[in-house]
C-alpha cells in the first residue's frame, strides 16, 4: 500500500509540482488543496498518513489545519515563504521547510516522519 | 500786674526805644549828665524801674563808649553762661564773633562820632562754653548836653532757636530746590480756584520746576498763574480735573498711569501721576514712563510672540529649573496627555502626568534631567502617557541653557511625536517581510515550472521555450499589477498581455468582448498563466497554428450560487486544424483545467470539439480589501 501525503499549498504551481514528484517517489497524494476548507474536507475524505502544510493560504493561517492534525495523531510539517507568521507555541516542535522547496530533502524528512508500520 | 504790664512794654519797646523807654530805663539827669562815672542805678532809684530790669525777658546791658559791659540784667548774664560779676569785668568785643565784630565796631564809632543815636544789628557772641549765641541786638545811646556820648544801652534778644529752625529750613529748602531743580520727574504745585459756592471750578500754578516744563512743554512763565483746564482742557476728558478735585477734597493721595496725548504734537505719553494735598491745593509729581512703558508692552508682545510661537508648534516644549521643577510647557504637551497648566507647573518633571505610567521611565526622566542639569545634552527616544492612557512615543530631547560662566540656569526639554515615524517603520519591515516572501513564492514558482516542464519536454529547445514562456506569462502578470493600481488589473489588458507575444503579427485573429471587469491579484496570476497557456496551446495545436484562425475571448460578470459576484471566461477557437482530444495530459492542460479550482474555487470546462477548442471558466470576483 501506499503512503498517503496530504498537501495543503495554496499556489497551483508549487501544489502540483510537489504532487508530481511525490507521486514519482511512490506517494499517493491528496490534494493538492489551496485553502483552509477544503484541506479540513479532504481530511476527512481520506485516510493519510502525513501533510505538508504550507503555512500561508492566501493570507489566512493554516493553523487550524494543523490543530487538527494534531488531533488526528497525524504527523506533518510545514513549509514557509517567509516568518511572517508567528508559528503559535504548540507547535514550535513541528519542522519547518522553507521555500523554495528542496524536495528530495523534503521527502526524506517525510519518510522520517511516518510510522514505519504506518500504513 | 504792674510788673507783667511793665515787662511787656520792654519787651515791646525794646525793639524800638521809643522816647516812652527812654523815659522809664534810661533816667538819666540831665544835671548829671557830665557825670560819666556809673552805675547810675542808686537806692534812689524806682522800685518798679529795678523790677522791670532785672526780670526783663530780654537782656539789657549798659555799656561804656570804649565796650565795657558796665551793668547787666539776669537775662544777659544767662544768654552767655557768665555771672553778672564775670560779665562786667569783659568788654563786648571780648565776646563778640570775628566776623561781625567789626561791623560793630563801625557802627559803634559812628555812634561815638555822632551820626548816629544806634542802630540794630544780628550777631552772633560766644557763650563760655564755646557755642555761638545768636542775638537780635538793639542799641541806643545816651549823650550828655554837649552831645558827648556816655554810655549805650542795649537789648539784647536771644534769637538762637529761630536761627537754627531757620537755618534747618533753609537747608530744607535748599534740598527742595535742589531736587527740584534736578529730578527727571516733573513736579507741580497748584491752587484750587473755587465759585461763589465753595465749589472747585479749575486749579491755578503756582509752582512747576524744569522737568514739569518739559513734560508739559510749556514755559514756568505759562504756567505759573494760569489756570489748568483753560491751559489743558484734555484733564477734564482724561478725568485728571476730577482726581486732582477728590485730592483736594478728600485729602487723599492719588497714583495713577495716564496715557497721555500732548497738546502740541499729539504724541502721546505714559505719565506715572501722584497728586497728593497741599493747602488748599495739590501737589503733583509726573513721572515719564514711556519708555519704560513701551519696553513693558515689547516684553510682553515678544513673550506673546514667543508663548505663541511654542503653542504652535508641533512638537512638545517645555522648560524646566536646572533642579527639574516644571516652569513652563506649551500647549502642545498639555492637549497631548489631556491635563492643564496648573497640573504640571511647579511639579518635579519626573512626577508629570506624561512619566507617571511607569516607576522605571520617571527614574530614567529624573536620571536625564539630573545629567542635563550637569551640562550634559540628552536625547533618546521615550514614550509619555497621552489622552485614555495611550502611549505616544517620541524622540525626546534636555537641552541645558548656559551662563557667561557656564552654569546650567535653565533645561529645555522638547519631544516630537515620532507615532508616524514608528509606524512608517513597522510598514518598512512589514514590506521587507512581504517582499521577501513574494521572492520566494516566485522562485518557488519558478522551480515548480523548471520542474514540470522538464517533466514533459524532451528537448533543451522545446524546454527553453516552453519554460522562457511561462515566466514572461508571469511576468507579464506582474507587470500589469504594478502598472494599474497594483493589486488589480483589467481583464482585457490581461488578455491583450498573454495573448499579444502570439498574435502581434496577426491581429485580427484575435476579437475581445465584454464589460470592464478589474481582477484582483490572485486572479490575475491565476488566470494569467492559464490563458498563457491557451495561448501557446493555440499557437502549437489550434487555430493560431495555421495562417487562417481564430480566437475568441468573451467574458461576463454574473450572481454565482453563493451570492458573489462571479466572472464567466469564454475561450473559444475558430479555423484551426481539426480538433481532437489529447491523448496525454500535458503540464499545459492541468494548469488550464485544475488551476482555477485549486487556486480560486473556480471551475474549468474544456471541450475538444472539431471546430475547434471550446473552453469556459467561471471564478469569483476577489475580495478587494
Amino acid at each position: 500500500m501506499k503512503r498517503s501525503v496530504l498537501v495543503v499549498e495554496d499556489d497551483f504551481l508549487i501544489a502540483y509540482d510537489l504532487k508530481t514528484q511525490m507521486e514519482g517517489e511512490g506517494y499517493d497524494v491528496s490534494g493538492p488543496v489551496g485553502s483552509v476548507e477544503a484541506a479540513l474536507k479532504a481530511l476527512e475524505a481520506h485516510d493519510i498518513c502525513s501533510a505538508v502544510l504550507d503555512i500561508d493560504l492566501h493570507g489566512t493561517a493554516s493553523f487550524p489545519v494543523a490543530e487538527a492534525l494534531k488531533e488526528k495523531g497525524i504527523p506533518f510539517m510545514f513549509l514557509s515563504g517567509n516568518c511572517a507568521w508567528q508559528l503559535p507555541r504548540e507547535f514550535s516542535d513541528v519542522l519547518v521547510h522553507g521555500k523554495p522547496v528542496s524536495v528530495p530533502k523534503l521527502l526524506g524528512e517525510l519518510n522520517d516522519l511516518c510510522e514505519p508500520d504506518c500504513c | 500786674m504792674a510788673v507783667m504790664t511793665c515787662r511787656h512794654a520792654v519787651a515791646d519797646l525794646g525793639m524800638r526805644f521809643p522816647d516812652s523807654f527812654k523815659r522809664l530805663f534810661l533816667r538819666m539827669p540831665s544835671s548829671n549828665a557830665h557825670n560819666v562815672s556809673f552805675p547810675p542805678m542808686t537806692d534812689g532809684d524806682d522800685i518798679l524801674y529795678r523790677s522791670v530790669f532785672e526780670h526783663a525777658a530780654v537782656g539789657i546791658a549798659y555799656i561804656s563808649p570804649e565796650g565795657k559791659w558796665l551793668r547787666i540784667n539776669e537775662r544777659v548774664a544767662q544768654m552767655f553762661g557768665y555771672t553778672p560779676a564775670e560779665l562786667e569785668a569783659l568788654s563786648f568785643q571780648d565776646i563778640t564773633h570775628p566776623e561781625d565784630l567789626e561791623t560793630n565796631l563801625d557802627l559803634l564809632e559812628e555812634v561815638r562820632e555822632g551820626r548816629r543815636d544806634g542802630y540794630k544789628l544780628e550777631k552772633r557772641y560766644f557763650h563760655k562754653t564755646g557755642h555761638i549765641v545768636w542775638v537780635n541786638l538793639s542799641v541806643s545811646c545816651i549823650r550828655d548836653a554837649e552831645g558827648k556820648l556816655l554810655y549805650l544801652i542795649s537789648v539784647l534778644d536771644d534769637v538762637t532757636e529761630r536761627k537754627q529752625i531757620q537755618q534747618a529750613l533753609d537747608e530744607s529748602e535748599a534740598r527742595f530746590r535742589a531736587y527740584q531743580q534736578t529730578s527727571p520727574d516733573g513736579f507741580m504745585i497748584l491752587h484750587s480756584l473755587r465759585d461763589d459756592t465753595n465749589e472747585i471750578i479749575d486749579f491755578v500754578w503756582d509752582f512747576v520746576n524744569p522737568a514739569g516744563e518739559v513734560i508739559t512743554q510749556r514755559t514756568k512763565k505759562d504756567l505759573i498763574g494760569a489756570r489748568l483746564l483753560e491751559s489743558m482742557p484734555t484733564h477734564r476728558r482724561l478725568g485728571l480735573f476730577d482726581a486732582y478735585k477728590k485730592v483736594v477734597e478728600t485729602g487723599e493721595t492719588w497714583q495713577s498711569e495716564v496715557n497721555y496725548p500732548r497738546q502740541r504734537t499729539g504724541e502721546k505719553i505714559w505719565l506715572r501721576i501722584t497728586a497728593a494735598k497741599v493747602d488748599d491745593g495739590f501737589a503733583v509729581s509726573l513721572q515719564d514712563i514711556t519708555n519704560h512703558k513701551d519696553a513693558e508692552m515689547r516684553l510682553r508682545e515678544s513673550q506673546d510672540r514667543q508663548r505663541s510661537i511654542l503653542d504652535n508648534v508641533v512638537a512638545f516644549v517645555g522648560l524646566l529649573a536646572p533642579d527639574g521643577v516644571l516652569l513652563e510647557a506649551n500647549t502642545p504637551s498639555l492637549v497631548a496627555a489631556g491635563i492643564q497648566r496648573q497640573d504640571v507647573i511647579g511639579k518635579k518633571f519626573w512626577d508629570c502626568a506624561w512619566w507617571n505610567y511607569d516607576p522605571d521611565v520617571q527614574a530614567r526622566i529624573r536620571d536625564a534631567v539630573s545629567r542635563a542639569a550637569a551640562g550634559e545634552h540628552m536625547r533618546f527616544d521615550v514614550k509619555i502617557c497621552g489622552i485614555g492612557n495611550t502611549r505616544i512615543p517620541i524622540d525626546f530631547q534636555l537641552a541645558p541653557c548656559f551662563d557667561d560662566i557656564g552654569r546650567v540656569t535653565q533645561i529645555i526639554p522638547s519631544g516630537i511625536d515620532i507615532t508616524e515615524r514608528k509606524l512608517a517603520e513597522s510598514q518598512r519591515e512589514m514590506l521587507v517581510r512581504e517582499l521577501s516572501h513574494r521572492v520566494k513564492n516566485s522562485l518557488a514558482m519558478v522551480q515548480a515550472i523548471a520542474s514540470h516542464t522538464m517533466h514533459v519536454e524532451s528537448s533543451i529547445e522545446a524546454f527553453r521555450e516552453s519554460f522562457s514562456g511561462r515566466l514572461r506569462a508571469i511576468a507579464a502578470c506582474h507587470d500589469l499589477l504594478v502598472a494599474t493600481t497594483r493589486t488589480s488589473a483589467n481583464i482585457a489588458q490581461l488578455v491583450n498581455e498573454q495573448v499579444s507575444p502570439y498574435t502581434s503579427p496577426q491581429a485580427d485573429r484575435v476579437t475581445m468582448s465584454g464589460p470592464p471587469i478589474i481582477l484582483g491579484p490572485e486572479s490575475s496570476y491565476a488566470f494569467g498563466l492559464i490563458l498563457h497557456e491557451l495561448a501557446t496551446n493555440a499557437v502549437k495545436y489550434g487555430a493560431w497554428s495555421n495562417e487562417v484562425g481564430s480566437v475568441y475571448v468573451s467574458w461576463s460578470a454574473q450572481l454565482g450560487k453563493d451570492g458573489r459576484t462571479e466572472i464567466v471566461v469564454n475561450w473559444r477557437e475558430r479555423g484551426g486544424p481539426k480538433v481532437s482530444p489529447p491523448e496525454r495530459k500535458g503540464f499545459g492542460s492541468v494548469l488550464i483545467e485544475e488551476s482555477l479550482s485549486h487556486s480560486l474555487g473556480g471551475q474549468a470546462h474544456i471541450e475538444y470539439a472539431e471546430e475547434g477548442l471550446n473552453a469556459r471558466f467561471q471564478f469569483p470576483v476577489e475580495d478587494m480589501a
